[in-house]
């Protein structure tokens, strides 16, 4: 009794008395005039099948087409399902309808008449328009009762039978206002529209516009309307309606965000709901998704706080569910703060609402939610542990027992990268990939297979298999992920994207890369979640790009880009910018510093990255002529590559090592060594480490042959010869020009050598050119891999 | 500016008012009127010639004019307002013309109401058509010069309801120029005033009534003090028997958290005026929370009496009944006055209060969210849906609310404990720490802060910091006077450990000897005291002495935790001024 009473008592006051689920408004009503005239119409053509009636509405007797009807019936789903439009823009959506002309210009005569006449008209239209659902005797032509259109002429019929007579007047006044807010900006245009869609729809453009599908039409007429240039907006008056709304909208957020209104027009919507329907709660949530996408901190948080303190549902009576069902309200209140918090990035913050979610969770044994939260605290936990990967585990375990695929999915996902960077075997790390991607196709997640992908691609690269990770990157573009006609835009699709700007570019192709880049950039503009991935894409290619071709000012910036966005690979780069440079002691001292923070954070890095700084470090001091203690490095290069199967990496670093013997005078073994690994390289390395290792290779067979017999120095000259042509081609391709000018003056000495005076003094030729252009300026950038 | 009483004469004021009162009234502007009146009322012992200003008013309208002026007002006092206006078409005068455009905005403003009632829908933009019109005509005449200071302050009215705050009060500043007798647009002025500079930027005349209209903008800001100097200094100047300024002395008293002057500022309104409704549920508030259950009865049973449709009435009962414990029943009354008023935001919040009381946490939620949505600046509902979340044990969720609430209130202790202990169970000690430090050095109205200060250090072991605290706890309840057993017993109990370790045996004996004056802990106190009694025999008193400068140093130099040091005082100073209570 006790609890009945509590219910009973709480009714909001008179202000807050919950406006009717429905509502006639004028748009409505207008729709109903829209449906009314066309069942008339097609009632009277069933009524004289074949006739032809002479006489004033002998007009009315032409018979809809099958495509028309299919028009029309497509048209009228997007109105109803639409919010209230203005008048105007109402009526160029039934002129474009591709339906006989006729319609509309009887629909146009009864609005004026009801706009004429008065409550008058209202009143016998509507109870005209009852006469539409079906009886027996009619049953072919009319609405049936349990179609849409009959719903929704059955809604509006319940609706206003409920209004008041005080209430008609005032949706006359407003129907009144509708209209002549309709004509008034109509009435110079009409002519010019009328006959223009005349032609048109008769004619060529029907099949055009009809192809694109239901919805993405709807969502192109809310894009254009300008909503604001029109004084009247329009409004969610149904609760159907502003739900509708709230779900596709949310849907394409998290799918598709271009698709969704742009920010501020879609928070200009919400307002509008909330206005009209301050109980509408889930409004509140889209809000937050939508500051979310605009990192706007203050808002998302207010909004989080204020969906969840509302978003209890009132109106459930049933006391013993209702109390659980506010529970878990409150559980997921804390879990979405705990993502509100990672979101921006406060991980302390974010931690503590989980631990306060997980303990709710606990007390009321909900798996489901704990799972959530587990699937997040080793997402908060240290990358990289042990203890993670545990946690990990046991989340894929669980989850799947509890049939979640999507977050079986997301930690076999994240358990399979844990272990890659553990140096597991790629084998069984690919293995483990599979059973997520069995279970994403099962239950079609597209958004996990785009990820499953991209991941599946990043493991190739680091693996070192070009082609695979270019393969695989395509796939992701290549996928069919649309959901109703809306693709999945999410970050792994940049993330492709980004991929392949970066295989173009490291085969010297710059245009194309850029072009791929502009291409992340239109799909995700700069205000958007994942911009940062092609931010930082350009720039590394800026970098790769004028590094080599010696534009050192626009290097200079690409690092300072870069620092926001990625601060190691920065730092790895200046470093390397400070090498080319010849400036020694700070390369030297940045590469110290960097490898010291590695050796603490070593988890948190994919295990290429040190590598990569190894090798620059072996780099240095090759380039200043200490190969025995490059060789260090180059060998804890190597097996760290090898723990990691990087293969590709260990390549590169046993070229390196080929070169240090090189200039140890061991060119024999240099070459032993270049010709196990070359093959990989020749396959799988970018074109500058191709060249690079051609080049080390070229000069390893002449270092060897100055030791053998003449005739055999001079075939291993002209192999080298040879060599150098494709090296010289290849570091052109990559804007290489300081090493081209190398090549070129050691392919003019073997020329030389070989007593060639014409093809040398062309190489020299060639080399002064370049000389004059780049000159060399240090030592530094010429005794070098 | 608020000093500037120069201006009060009352002759002056008097003479005013009363003329106030006859213009007001003529353009049935009752409100201002009555205030007008009352105020007057207060000056009875001025003495003025009523001759010249009885007679001032009938030279200024033709005689037709006049007809039709006293037709409309008949009209309008009998509420047909449309009809008022179809009168007063074509009058050219200002003051029909006032009454004019009035009459047609206050029907207008009828209907909507009326309709309100059977509205199919949201509210829409044709509600406000009549606005714009009223706008469009006033905003010509505007432009012509040709609109007085009631015109003005209409055309302002409009603008506000329009939502053209910033137009608004350019026109309310205007009207106040030419007619600053009008007390209606110094009201509606002070709604629209955000803070103190804005109000100091306003350009307006220098006429006696900007002391009225400073002080309750200052009440309006919670600027408590500074409105109630400015009322102290009116009562000096001889409007002592006001209703109106008593009542704002009271509420801002009330707003003060100050409830025994409060509740005497009302006792002495109910005298003077005891049939006033207006503030009494701020009365009853005040009551409530002195718990003064036979008082209350009467005021309830005194406002039922005199009009039971009234929101003020409702919050009375309402409150009656929550402190009989009847909470349903209080719910119920709180609910009545919102239906007579949706905007009252007060009974919102305290049906939250209520819900809370039985145990129906999501509705008290939704009542708090309700209070947040008509005012986001009410501090009491951001703090109930902290202590709401709080109980259902949310600690770190309830934090965004109590932080709300902190905001709106930066210098009122309860949020910061309330904060203080949030962060105390999310185990964020050190924020803990700060939060009861910063209510304690804002003046801790509960008296909670240092204790709860002081057991947290304790926790962390900053035993210096900890025994500054305790002592500070141990001086502040003997000179308040209050007394709580557990608490001081362990104070007495911690200090007395720690100028045993720290050797300091006369503390150490004196804080035993206290300590033991509270029955649970005596078999501790006397091991305590044993081990004093065995020190002693055994340490050299000059080493003592060398001790306790030793510990004055190590506390105000080298503390544990430097980074916000809560409390500095010298441990030998405070300690050893332990008064019996």
């Amino acid at each position: 009794m006790a609890a009945d009473a509590q219910t009973d008592l709480f009714t909001f006051g008179l202000a807050n008395k919950k406006p009717l689920k429905e509502q006639v408004t004028p748009y409505k009503l207008a729709l109903l005039v829209l449906i009314n005239e066309y069942s008339v119409m097609k009632k009277e053509e069933n009524l004289s099948p074949d006739m032809f009636v002479l006489g004033e509405r002998d007009l009315l007797v032409v018979k809809f087409t099958e495509t028309e009807k299919r028009n029309f019936m497509i048209t009228i789903l997007q109105l109803l399902q639409s919010q209230d439009l203005t008048l105007r823009e109402l009526s160029l959506r039934i002129q474009d309808m591709n339906i006989r002309p006729v319609l509309f210009e009887i629909f146009k005569d009864r609005l004026r008449d009801l706009y004429i006449v008065g409550i008058r008209m209202i009143q016998d239209f509507i109870q005209a328009s009852s006469r539409l659902l079906s009886r027996e005797e009619l049953l072919e032509s009319c609405i049936t009762n349990f179609s849409v259109l009959g719903v929704f002429v059955r809604r509006m019929l319940l609706t206003f039978e409920k209004l008041t007579f005080s209430q008609i007047i005032k949706l006359h006044a407003k129907f009144v206002d509708y209209y002549i807010e309709g004509q008034k900006e109509q009435v110079p245009e009409e002519s010019n529209i009328f006959t223009g869609s005349l032609t048109d729809t008769a004619l060529s453009l029907s099949d055009v516009r009809f192809n694109k599908s239901g919805l993405a039409r709807s969502f192109d007429a809310s894009h254009h309307t300008d909503w604001k240039s029109s004084q009247n907006p329009s409004g969610f008056f149904s609760q159907k309606q502003a739900e509708y709304f709230i779900a596709q909208q949310g849907m394409l957020l998290q799918h598709n965000e271009n698709e969704a209104l742009s920010p501020q027009l879609l928070q200009e919507r919400i307002m509008d709901i909330l206005k009209a329907r301050p109980d509408i709660a889930e409004a509140h949530f889209l809000s937050y998704l939508n500051s979310l996408r605009v990192k706007e901190y203050c808002t998302a948080v207010h909004n989080l706080y204020h969906y969840f303190d509302r978003n209890v549902n009132l109106m459930e009576t049933n006391s013993t569910n209702k109390g659980r069902e506010e529970d878990a309200c409150r559980r997921y209140a804390a879990l979405n703060l705990a993502l509100l918090h990672y979101r921006f990035g406060h991980k302390k913050e974010s931690k503590a609402a989980l631990h306060e979610a997980i303990r709710l969770a606990q007390g009321t044994n909900d798996h489901v939610c704990l799972q959530h939260a587990l699937s997040w605290l080793y997402r908060l936990e240290e990358y990289g542990s042990v203890k993670t990967a545990n946690l990990m585990e046991r989340a894929v375990a669980k989850s799947s027992e509890l049939n979640l695929p999507n977050l079986t999915s997301l930690g076999v996902q994240s358990l399979a990268k844990h272990n890659a960077f553990a140096g597991a075997k790629p084998s069984s790390v690919f293995e483990y990939i599979m059973k997520s991607d069995i279970l994403n196709c099962q239950h079609s997640q597209s958004g996990f297979m785009c990820m499953s992908y991209a991941q599946k691609s990043a493991l190739w690269k680091i693996y070192g298999k070009r082609e695979c990770h270019a393969m695989t990157s395509q796939l992701v573009l290549n996928l069919d992920t649309s959901e109703s006609c809306v693709y999945h835009n999410g970050e792994s699709v940049c993330i492709a994207l980004c991929n392949i700007a970066r295989l173009h570019a490291d085969n010297g192709q710059y245009t194309l890369a850029f072009d791929m880049i502009n291409n992340a950039k239109l799909q995700f503009p700069p205000h958007t979640q994942h911009a940062y991935l092609w931010m930082s894409c350009e720039q590394e290619i800026l970098f790769d790009r004028t590094l080599l071709n010696r534009k050192w000012s626009i290097t200079e910036q690409a690092i300072v880009n870069l620092k926001a966005l990625n601060e190691l690979e920065a730092e790895l780069r200046h470093a390397i910018l400070s090498k080319e440079k010849g400036d020694v002691t700070s390369a030297l001292s940045q590469l110290n510093t960097l490898l010291e923070k590695l050796s603490k954070a070593d988890t948190e890095v994919s295990p290429d990255f040190k590598c990569r700084v190894l090798i620059t470090l072996a780099e240095l001091y090759s380039q200043s002529g200490n190969p025995t203690v490059a060789i260090n490095y180059i060998l804890e290069c190597i097996t760290r590559s090898r723990q990691h199967h990087l293969q590709q990496m260990e390549a590169i670093a046993s070229a390196h090592l080929a070169y240090a013997q090189l200039q140890m005078q061991l060119p024999e073994q240099a070459l032993k060594l270049l010709d196990q690994h070359m093959l990989t390289i020749l396959s799988h390395g970018s074109v500058y480490d191709k060249a690079r290792v051609l080049y080390c290779s070229a000069r390893c067979q002449v270092a060897l042959g100055a030791k053998s017999t003449k005739a055999d120095k001079k075939t291993a000259l002209l192999a080298a010869v040879n060599i150098l042509d494709r090296v010289v081609d290849m570091f052109r391709t990559v804007e290489a020009f300081m090493r081209v000018k190398d090549a070129l003056y050691y392919q003019a000495r073997l020329y030389n050598e070989l007593n060639y005076t014409a093809e040398r003094n062309k190489c020299a030729y060639q080399f002064k050119q370049l000389d004059q252009e780049y000159p060399t300026l240090s030592k530094a950038c010429v005794n070098i891999l | 500016m608020m000093a500037d009483f120069s201006i009060w004469n009352l002759l002056q004021v008097k003479t005013d008012l009363i003329t106030a009162h006859r213009e007001c009234s003529q353009r049935r502007l009752i409100n201002s009127a009555k205030w007008a009146a009352e105020l007057s009322y207060s000056l009875r012992h001025v003495k003025v010639d009523l001759q010249p200003l009885a007679s001032f008013q009938e030279g200024e309208v033709d005689i037709q004019e006049y007809d039709r002026i006293i037709l409309a007002t008949s009209y309008f006092d009998l509420k047909e307002y449309d009809r008022a206006a179809f009168f007063l078409q074509d009058c050219k005068s200002p003051k029909g013309y006032f009454l004019y455009m009035y009459s047609i905005y206050i029907a207008e403003e009828k209907r909507k109401v009326d309709n309100a009632s059977d509205s199919i829908g949201p509210p829409d933009k044709m509600e406000n058509e009549h606005l714009k019109s009223l706008r469009i005509k006033l905003s010509k005449k505007h432009a012509a010069r040709e609109l007085d200071g009631f015109c003005l302050y209409l055309y302002g009215v409009v603008l506000k309801k329009l939502d053209l705050v910033k137009d608004a009060m350019d026109i309310f500043v205007e009207a106040l120029n030419k007619e600053p007798l009008h007390w209606g647009t110094w009201q509606e002025l002070a709604t629209l005033i955000t803070d103190r500079e804005m109000l100091l930027s306003l350009p307006l005349p220098s006429h006696w009534m900007k002391q009225l209209f400073i002080a309750q903008v200052y009440i309006e800001l919670q600027l408590n003090e500074d409105a109630l100097q400015i009322f102290h200094n009116l009562e000096k100047k001889g409007i002592a028997n006001s209703t109106y300024i008593l009542s704002q002395i009271a509420v801002a008293y009330h707003n003060m958290r100050d409830v025994d002057r409060a509740v005497t500022a009302f006792t002495e309104l109910q005298k003077m005026d005891p049939c006033r409704l207006e503030n009494m549920d701020i009365y009853s508030n005040l009551l409530y929370i002195k718990e003064m259950r036979p008082e209350l009865a009467h005021l309830a049973h005194k406002c039922c009496a005199i009009d039971k449709y009234r929101v003020e009435t409702c919050c009375v009962i309402g409150n009656y009944y929550s402190l009989r414990s009847q909470h349903e029943k209080a719910v119920l009354y709180f609910q009545r006055s919102l239906k007579l008023n949706p905007h009252y935001l007060a009974a919102w919040t305290l049906m939250g209060h209520e819900f809370m009381e039985l145990k129906n946490t999501s509705a008290a939620i939704q009542a708090y969210r309700q209070a947040i949505e008509v005012n986001r600046r009410d501090y009491r509902a951001w703090y109930g849906l902290g202590q709401t979340y709080e109980i259902l044990k949310m600690p770190y969720y309830c934090l965004y609310y109590y932080r709300m609430a902190q905001q709106l209130r930066p210098n009122d202790s309860r949020m910061i404990v309330a904060l203080g202990e949030a962060f105390e169970k999310l185990d964020k000690l050190q924020e803990a720490k700060k939060c009861f430090w910063k209510a304690q050095s804002v003046g801790d109205v509960e008296g909670t802060a240092l204790i709860k200060l002081a057991k947290l250090h304790e926790r962390l072991h900053e035993d210096k910091l900890a025994a500054g605290a305790y002592s500070e706890f141990i001086n502040q309840a003997n000179i308040q006077g209050t007394f709580s057993y557990e608490d001081q017993s362990q104070a007495y109990k911690y200090l007395a450990n720690f100028y045993l370790k720290n050797g300091q045996l006369d503390e150490a004996y004196e804080a035993a000897q206290k300590c033991a004056e509270y029955t649970e802990n005596r078999e501790e106190v006397k091991a305590i005291l044993r081990q004093i009694q065995q020190e002693r025999t055994a340490s050299v008193p000059q080493k003592r002495d060398l001790r306790i400068d030793d510990s004055c140093g190590s506390i105000t130099t080298d503390q544990v935790d430097q980074d916000h040091t809560p409390i500095r005082l010298s441990p030998v100073s405070c300690n050893l001024r332990f008064n019996t209570p």
